[in-house]
């Protein structure tokens, strides 16, 4: 091990590239994004990384570990995996220019379970000065199918990714927000220009969007979208359309997995941190089994997707694979300023609940 | 679509794993509730496995819950 960097990887990436750990000891990272580079520290924060239950913390730019948030869930977490342990802290992104934080989580009250997204301001990128809550009060569940990924558009607004709550009627009623992608202002308001007047829904007919981007090149985002026991799917987001679900999770879709991998993070590589011949390609994490020891026949990869300037999938293929034995697997990606980052929910100890990881991908 | 209640679908049903599935399931053998139709027995709902199962597969299940919902129709 040097600088943080371990060089053992039980990951299995394309010829060109290679894995290395970045930071471990983590309990349950989920999405990770990176920092802004406004502050003037010593060490100033890097990644901010939200572990499922309750924390958000900070890797600092020489790979110092410190809290930013902590407890932010009001009731105790149960490990349950699959179950009601998938539930808590998930969505998480950081405004380039404020330094705000945004972070999606599901919360307690008089015995029923709500979501709601928190802004966490931060003087120093290093720790929390204010929590401010935007939006709550939408209802949901313990377990999968909850508030999913935060996005900040180009627009300058924050795209929710917000999963039906397992009620499959939540993403074709109009009067229910879950099942929808939802757009507002960064204070939580409903901006002027949105599909509906009046309404925080930007498109409709969502399963449990995990994942979500922007691609530079077109100006959209785009999202992964967990199906039943059939479908999974990828999904360019375009402002008023309805994607179909429950009546089919092909409506709008780019990509179906027909036998489900469970996609979370996808990532657009729209700088230089990979050669140029993979400008604009979208890395897909695909998750698999709720917790499952070793190589498994679900998920555990990325895949690497070329699209065309309209969207559409030309072409696809593995481009990282798990080839350990421990319960491992790819919730997070995104790419920072020398790579493709991602983490692992669970890491390499099943008994150990600090195990999870943050790997970085890099051309070797 | 309707899952018929076979020894085949039973063999493929994982209710059984499924953190909803309790103590009184179990003591009342109870499971292809897409099949059967709902439980009996008095549950909270800790998640559904419905979206992972075989069965769901086959029979391109949409629903949660088949415990508490009732057979697929």
């Amino acid at each position: 091990m040097k600088n943080g960097y371990d060089d053992f990887s039980p990951w299995r990436v394309k010829k060109g590239f290679k894995v290395e750990k970045f930071i471990g000891g983590l309990s349950l990272p989920v999405n990770i994004c990176f920092a802004p580079q406004i502050y003037k520290n010593d060490d100033p924060s890097f990644i901010y990384v939200n572990e499922l239950y309750g924390n958000v913390k900070v890797i600092t730019k020489n790979n110092n570990i410190k809290i930013l948030a902590e407890n932010l869930l009001n009731y105790k977490p149960n490990y349950q995996f699959p179950g009601t342990g998938e539930s808590g802290l998930i969505g998480i992104t950081a405004d380039q220019k404020s330094g705000d934080i945004f972070v999606s989580l599901i919360y307690e009250k008089n015995g029923m379970v709500f979501n709601k997204v928190i802004n966490i301001k931060t003087e120093d990128g290093l720790s929390a000065s204010k929590y401010e809550t935007i939006m709550d009060g939408i209802s949901s569940i313990k377990a999968a199918h909850q508030i999913q990924a935060l996005t900040i558009g180009p627009d300058n607004k924050l795209y929710v990714n917000l999963g039906d709550g397992m009620e499959s009627k939540s993403p074709q009623n109009d009067n229910d927000l879950r099942g929808k992608v939802l757009r507002m202002n960064l204070d939580g308001s409903i901006p002027d220009d949105n599909p509906w007047p009046n309404r925080y829904v930007y498109a409709k007919g969502f399963r449990n969007p995990f994942g979500a981007d922007w691609r530079n090149s077109d100006g959209h985002l785009y999202v992964s979208d967990n199906g039943p026991a059939f479908d999974d799917r990828l999904v360019k987001v375009e402002a008023g359309k309805n994607y179909g679900w429950p009546k089919s999770m092909r409506t709008g879709a780019i990509h179906i997995w027909e036998r489900t991998e469970a996609p979370t993070g996808i990532a657009f590589m729209q700088g230089n941190q990979f050669p140029n011949e993979y400008s604009d390609h979208l890395f897909v994490a695909l998750f698999g089994k709720a917790w499952h020891l070793g190589i498994t026949d679900k998920g555990k990869k990325i895949i690497e997707f070329i699209l065309d300037s309209n969207g559409k999938v030309l072409s696809h293929g593995l481009f990282m694979e798990y080839i350990g034995e421990g319960p491992a697997s790819v919730a997070g990606l995104a790419f920072g300023p020398d790579g493709l980052y991602f983490s692992d929910l669970h890491g390499e100890d099943p008994k150990n609940k600090h195990a999870g990881n943050i790997y970085r991908i890099t051309t070797s | 679509m309707k899952v018929p209640d076979t020894k085949e679908n039973l063999m493929k049903c994982i209710c059984m794993k499924c953190p909803t599935h309790n103590k009184c399931m179990k003591d009342n053998m109870q499971g292809l509730f897409c099949a059967r139709g709902k439980s009996s027995c008095d549950f909270s709902k800790n998640g559904c496995l419905c979206g992972e199962c075989p069965v769901g597969t086959d029979y391109k299940l949409k629903e949660y819950y088949y415990c508490e919902v009732g057979p697929a129709k």
